[in-house]
């Protein structure tokens, strides 16, 4: 009966691609968490580029030091239109600042997204990641 | 043997997907490596943008700081590359440049990336920052498709290069005075008012307390009023002494007309300066040439001329401007030749005088007549001038002794400048005579009183209007086809040319009044006149008496800066719309930050 099973080879192919098919399966989903991830990474690169040059921009206006609401607001909807999300910025994911710079001049401001990312595959398959993985992207900028 | 172990071999299905997935996985991971790494390539690219871009705008900042004191200053590199590094990337200094209108120092960024550096507004402030992929690898190499090769992944080296001007941006602005009458004297009575006397205007009056005239001491000067009914309606006062020497009795708001004039609208201890002084001097620089009254003679007779009189037109010389005309006499001719002179029918109006010898071209057949020429006045004939509809159209652009509508009847002032040089029947511009009409072009008039010819050469000639009906308009005053009473404007056009809203002007080196009220007579400019009268743009007499002592409002844009002001009748002055930004109004030009413009 044993040795009967041994020499069967009726199904093999199934046994086979039971034992492949969950190795396929890691390496597509983490293609597709890569290729998603790099996706989230470059709206948040993107996102904090905008809020940045809307900052820069109206620094003669607006984007005065201290931080004012309206310069806050529009930084936000600048960041909300490079995201293509118009509820991007939303809780702590935008992040901004104006104040003095690490090199000492007058006026630096600070724009940074911090975009969570929630992976298809289980977070302990990437040994490197927090949970929920968070891409963040800082764009520091001296204005004055 | 073989071909049976070969029949076996593809007839055997055992372990097939093993095999299938020992061939299928190293292709799959490897177009799965390659297109991480494309997508790895373009997130780079979209990183390294953002840095350069923040660190060109903050390479600027400090551009724009150093630039005033330091100009060839080159931290701004040290900052390019410090706030790459903050934002994540690591470039030489070289890689931070910047491009002037004369030249870049960007060899090595052009090196690096060879498209054009665009910079429409310089100078500009290029970062480049460059990668090469090569960092990044995770593997070196893969299958590729089709191929069925292992082949090394490309390594192409990203580029993000960001210009950004760092132009400053300079803002004038400019306030518009809202004064129309400007007395400079240090006198407590820079401006008197007397008898029934009322000072009416729809503008501010300013007393400058000798201030604009260097005058050492204490800033002096306001209003003093004679009579009981002397009184102002303005719309504020300002004056340089302490005090506004303006009773409440006498000084009113110009609308409504019987309220007080309120503190609000007094200013004390605040000097108004003369703004047009620099481009009123520029008037008198050059004065045009012209041939004087009985200033022909005649030094070879000629031959040929038809009997009677004859027209002839100087030739030579230099032209004031461009569009001045020869000078044109008239000449009586027997038995062929000039014989005698009989008036100068226009004097010219040159830079350079015809000297010597001069010929003349005429319509009467002769030939080799010359003259000799001089210098001088051009004394004012009615009766050379033609008459449009009645009225005498006065010749713009020349010199004359004086202007003298002594006489009935009317006398038009075609538009341009009109340089009186000293007076001789009458002091200057006179018109004395109760039934005179006195109008000017739409496009406008300039009286430029000077001295230098007439009947005394050290004389200024002075304005002297006792009565008529006068309606003179200067360039870019008017708003219709003629200066009227309907047509004065009330708001001058500055395009109009360097004598632009100047109506009468007194060279500023005239001999100057010492006494407020009427008491230098031989310094005082007159602005009678009948009923309502036009006189649309500025009265500028820096160092004389301007007085009035008409009935009736004066239309147009009136403006008046003297050093005295008399009024003893009841002019109605609109606000001035006067030259530049007007009496009282200030210039400040402000540096600002150049909005920062990416251009890569």
């Amino acid at each position: 009966m044993l040795r009967q099973f041994r020499r069967n080879s009726d199904g093999s192919a199934a046994i086979e691609a039971a034992i492949f098919a969950p190795l396929f399966l890691v390496i597509m989903l983490g293609i597709t968490d890569l290729g998603a991830g790099m996706f989230v990474n470059m709206t948040a690169n993107a996102a904090a580029q905008a809020g940045a040059a809307y900052a820069a921009i109206n620094t003669n206006s607006t984007c005065t030091a201290p931080m004012t609401a309206a310069c806050l607001s529009g930084i936000e909807t600048a960041m909300n239109d490079a995201a293509n999300n118009s509820s991007f910025c939303t809780g702590t994911v935008c992040l901004v600042s104006i104040g003095t710079c690490t090199d000492g001049s007058q006026k630096c401001i600070s724009v940074t997204a911090n975009y969570p990312y929630t992976p298809v595959l289980p977070d302990a398959v990437y040994t490197w990641g927090a949970s929920p993985q968070t891409y963040s992207s800082t764009i520091t900028i001296r204005i004055q | 043997m073989n071909s049976r172990f070969q029949k076996l071999f593809w007839k055997c299905s055992t372990g097939a997907v093993a095999v299938t997935t020992a061939l299928v996985l190293p292709v799959l991971l490897g177009m799965a490596s390659l297109g991480v790494e494309v997508g790895h390539w373009y997130l780079g690219q979209r990183q390294m943008q953002g840095a350069a871009d923040a660190a060109a705008i903050s390479a600027a900042a400090q551009y724009i700081e150093d630039y005033p004191t330091n100009p060839a200053s080159t931290t701004y590199q040290m900052v390019g590359v410090s706030y790459a590094l903050i934002n994540g990337f690591t470039i030489p200094t070289s890689q931070v440049c910047l491009v002037t209108s004369s030249g870049n120092n960007c060899g090595t960024v052009l090196a690096l990336d060879s498209r054009p550096l665009v910079c429409s507004n310089p100078p500009c402030v290029v970062v480049e920052i460059a990668q090469n992929t090569a960092t990044w690898l995770t593997t070196k190499a893969s299958f590729m498709p089709g191929a069925g090769v292992v082949q090394s992944i490309p390594t192409p080296t990203l580029l993000a290069r960001a210009i950004v001007s760092a132009k400053n941006q300079s803002q004038t602005t400019i306030t518009k005075g809202s004064d129309c009458i400007l007395a400079l004297a240090n006198d407590t009575a820079a401006i008197t008012v007397h008898g029934n006397g009322n000072l009416d205007a729809n503008c501010g009056v300013a007393v400058d307390g000798g201030i604009d005239q260097n005058v050492s001491g204490t800033a002096v000067g306001g209003i003093t009023f004679n009579g009981a009914p002397s009184s102002i309606h303005v719309s504020n006062l300002i004056v340089a002494a302490s005090s506004t020497n303006c009773p409440g009795a006498h000084c009113f708001l110009y609308n409504p007309s019987t309220s007080a004039l309120p503190a609000s609208e007094v200013f004390t201890k605040t000097a108004t300066a003369d703004p047009y002084a620099t481009q009123i001097a520029a008037l008198f620089t050059t004065t045009p040439l012209g041939v004087k009254t009985g200033g022909v003679a005649i030094k070879t007779q000629g031959s040929g001329y038809t009997n009677g009189t004859c027209t002839f037109t100087v030739s030579g010389g230099a032209y004031y401007t461009t569009t001045s005309s020869p000078a044109q006499f008239t000449a009586t001719i027997s038995g062929g030749k000039v014989t005698a002179i009989t008036a100068v029918t226009d004097p010219g109006a040159y830079a350079t005088f015809p000297s010597g010898s001069v010929s003349a071209t005429d319509t009467c057949g002769g030939s080799g007549a010359t003259f000799t020429l001089t210098e001088g006045c051009w004394t004012w004939n009615s009766t050379l001038f033609p008459v449009v509809n009645g009225a005498v159209q006065a010749l713009a652009g020349r010199k004359y002794c004086s202007i003298n509508l002594n006489g009935a009847g009317s006398t038009n002032f075609r538009a341009g400048t009109y340089w009186i040089a000293g007076g001789d029947s009458c002091p200057g511009f006179c018109v004395s005579s109760n039934n005179a009409t006195v109008t000017s072009d739409a496009a406008g008039v300039t009286f430029l009183l000077t001295n230098g010819e007439g009947s005394t050469a050290n004389t200024y000639a002075t304005a002297a209007i006792t009565s008529g009906s006068v309606s003179l308009c200067a360039p870019g005053t008017s708003t219709g086809a003629t200066c009227t009473t309907t047509n004065f404007g009330t708001q001058c056009t500055n395009a109009a040319g360097p004598t632009s809203c100047l109506l009468f002007v007194q060279n500023p080196a005239a001999t100057a009044s010492t006494a407020s009220g009427l008491a230098n007579p031989a310094t005082t400019n007159t602005f009678d006149g009948n009923g309502t009268r036009t006189l649309s743009g500025l009265i500028y007499l820096p160092k004389q008496t301007f007085a009035e002592a008409g009935n009736g409002p004066i239309l147009g844009c009136v403006g008046i800066i003297a050093k005295y002001i008399d009024v003893g009748g009841t002019p109605l002055f609109n606000n001035g719309c006067l030259p530049g930004n007007g009496i009282g109004g200030t210039t400040t030009t402000t540096t600002t930050w150049g909005t920062p413009y990416l251009y890569q």
